[in-house]
């Protein structure tokens, strides 16, 4: 598995998964910006799209995609060195409230429409304030689970945790000066 | 640095990511970009309609399908000629009445 630095001050990084032309944070915002394949996306879904969204206009649901897309890329982009990526990623489970060693992550779109956002980024905790980005997906429905695309999201997610912890990228010191990172001494 | 970010900064790949790069071309050409989306709502919208596929809307237009499916992607900086050739093959009305001379 390898990685490509996002931001040069390390702090967001993304995971480029083998036989795929360009890192999964690259490839997230060119899938939300290409017009037939979120057209494709909406056919596919619209029964998701109808009954948690109200939307039945494919045409619709692609605009906003690609509107809340495009803020959420201009929000990456304008990442000032000193804001706190904290801020931006929230914990995968919205019933977690402690942290955890490479805890699993999602950041959202601002919602700029009559319903809340439904793209997500997906990553892990690194350290306090990193992140490495595992993918993303378009989320019409409550649970990850309801749904393969979500699913192999989740999946993803897991295979870059265990693969990191299998390399022993956290050892007991590590652990320990995370904890100690956590609980500010 | 950490051990962890140790590990990642040595397992890089070879090429860095060009998101930056592709990112600051979408929101460099965002003016053009929405015409271009534009179109490609109008084209699918027509092409649904009429129930014509990417192949056959390829040989209407004399091109290739690979051409075809970059296009409709909808971030094509498309020439006068390809907006043409996707009015005669889809008999739509992209740009011919803005521009008719009265």
């Amino acid at each position: 598995m390898i990685f490509e630095k996002i931001l040069d001050d390390q702090r967001l990084w993304a995971v480029h998964y083998e036989g795929e032309e360009e890192n999964c944070f690259d490839r997230l915002f060119s899938l939300w910006n290409d017009v037939n394949g979120l057209k494709s996306f909406f056919m596919e879904n619209l029964s998701d799209l109808a009954s948690y969204f109200h939307i039945t206009d494919v045409y619709k649901a692609v605009r906003e995609t690609i509107t809340e897309a495009r803020q959420l890329e201009c929000l990456m982009l304008d990442i000032a060195p000193e804001a706190n990526l904290d801020l931006l990623f929230r914990h995968l489970e919205n019933s977690r409230f402690a942290e955890m060693l490479l805890g699993r992550e999602k950041a959202y779109g601002k919602g700029e429409f009559s319903h809340p956002s439904w793209l997500r980024i997906y990553a892990i905790r690194i350290e306090p304030g990193v992140y490495l980005v595992t993918g993303g997906a378009i989320k019409l429905t409550e649970k990850m689970v309801q749904r393969s695309h979500t699913l192999a999201e989740l999946a993803k997610m897991e295979n870059v945790r265990n693969f990191l912890l299998d390399q022993g990228v956290f050892d007991l010191d590590g652990l320990n000066d995370y904890i100690d990172n956590e609980q500010g001494t | 640095m950490s051990k962890a970010l140790d590990y990642l900064e040595a397992h890089q790949s070879p090429t860095p990511s060009r998101w930056r790069e592709h990112a600051q071309w979408r929101r460099d050409n965002e003016h053009w970009l929405i015409y271009s989306r534009e179109i490609t709502f109008r084209v699918l919208r027509a092409m649904d309609e009429n129930a014509v596929t990417q192949n056959e809307l390829a040989k209407r237009m004399g091109c290739t399908q690979q051409y075809v499916s970059n296009l409709l992607k909808g971030n094509s900086n498309m020439t006068l000629e390809t907006i043409s050739r996707l009015e005669s093959a889809l008999g739509l009305d992209l740009i011919k009445t803005a521009l008719t001379p009265a």
